[in-house]
């Protein structure tokens, strides 16, 4: 499977994965991150100081204060009314503490609404952000991958150049072994034994047939 | 490289991209957040903001209410109102100033991976 210089073809399940992680790629960029950005855009948008939401909450907050002050307002007046006081200076102190009551009410509900609505804020921010860090252990995920592929690669490429060289070694073997038996053949025919590439008086085409073989067998 | 090699390559340098683009200015919203010192101090200055406007609108609730009642403070009753809502008034604002204060540095705390203490729970 190799092709020249000693690179390793891909195989067509690596290249299959590769569509694959393509495609998952191109599906997560058209339904899933504009979900995300929408999100991160809601939660930009939440944490502005005059955002609906903060507003909508002081409202909340404020609406909450006035409801159950008015009650006690009401409670009050005919507290004043019932024991005869109402419209004393005491009884116009009492209206107007009791409006300072609800200024107080009313100002730490609305601050807790804010601090609400920051909780909320920065919660949604770290969620976006822990996405965020998913998607950068994936791109981790994708070198580690490409680690591996190269890895594989390199292994691949390793074996094949073992295999070819122990093939050539093999051959080479084999063909030292047909020079020494045909020299030793010879030797003991009373022949010269002239070394490895000394084919005479052997079946050299033989030998020929198997180095071709060996060598073309290496792809 | 083949395509396999090459899909990977180009996917990665996608999703740092990605991250680049869409998480890290989140990243930086939430170091910023967690760790500038304007967070407490704007949270102070807003809860103060929410008191006092709380008061001054109050103050026009109350003048109104007293209308439809009939009623009408004297000079001096208006001194004793003024010093009396002067007096809820200060404390109100410190409270929701120090209550804003506590709670962003316990969100600040909370982002950094280090949860504030909550007093509150250490009694029991």
């Amino acid at each position: 499977m190799s092709k020249g210089g000693g690179e390793v073809e891909e195989t067509p399940q690596q290249r299959a994965l590769a569509e694959f992680a393509s495609n998952q790629m191109f599906d997560y960029e058209k339904r899933w991150l504009p979900v995300q950005k929408n999100l991160i855009a809601q939660a930009e948008e939440m944490g502005k100081a005059d955002s609906s939401v903060r507003n909508r909450a002081e409202g909340r907050a404020a609406a909450d204060t006035s409801a159950r002050f008015g009650a006690a307002e009401g409670a009050l007046e005919r507290q004043l009314s019932n024991n005869g006081t109402f419209g004393s200076s005491r009884s116009k102190l009492a209206i107007t503490g009791l409006g300072d009551d609800a200024a107080k009410s009313k100002g730490l509900g609305i601050t807790m609404a804010d601090q609400q609505v920051d909780d909320a804020y920065t919660q949604a921010l770290g969620s976006l952000a822990a996405t965020g860090r998913g998607e950068r252990a994936a791109v981790g995920d994708s070198l580690a991958q490409q680690a591996s592929t190269s890895a594989r690669q390199a292994t691949a490429d390793a074996e094949a150049a073992l295999t070819e060289r122990a093939g050539q070694a093999q051959v080479v073997g084999q063909l030292a072994g047909f020079g020494l038996q045909s020299g030793m053949g010879k030797f003991g025919q009373g022949g010269g034994f002239t070394g490895t590439n000394d084919f005479s008086g052997v079946n050299g085409s033989n030998a020929m047939n198997t180095f071709l073989t060996r060598g073309s067998g290496g792809d | 490289m083949g395509y396999a090699a090459d899909t990977y390559a180009r996917l990665t340098r996608d999703r740092w991209a990605q991250y680049v683009n869409t998480f890290v200015p989140i990243e930086n919203q939430l170091i910023e957040y967690a760790t500038s010192p304007d967070t407490v101090t704007n949270a102070m200055s807003t809860a103060s903001q929410n008191v006092q406007g709380a008061f001054d609108a109050q103050q026009g609730a109350v003048g109104r209410r007293l209308q439809g009642l009939g009623l009408e403070l004297s000079p001096d009753e208006q001194a004793a109102q003024a010093r009396s809502s002067s007096l809820a008034r200060g404390p109100a604002d410190v409270q929701a100033q120090n209550l804003a204060a506590d709670t962003t540095r316990q969100l600040q705390q909370q982002i950094l991976g280090n949860p504030a203490p909550d007093i509150t729970r250490m009694g029991g």
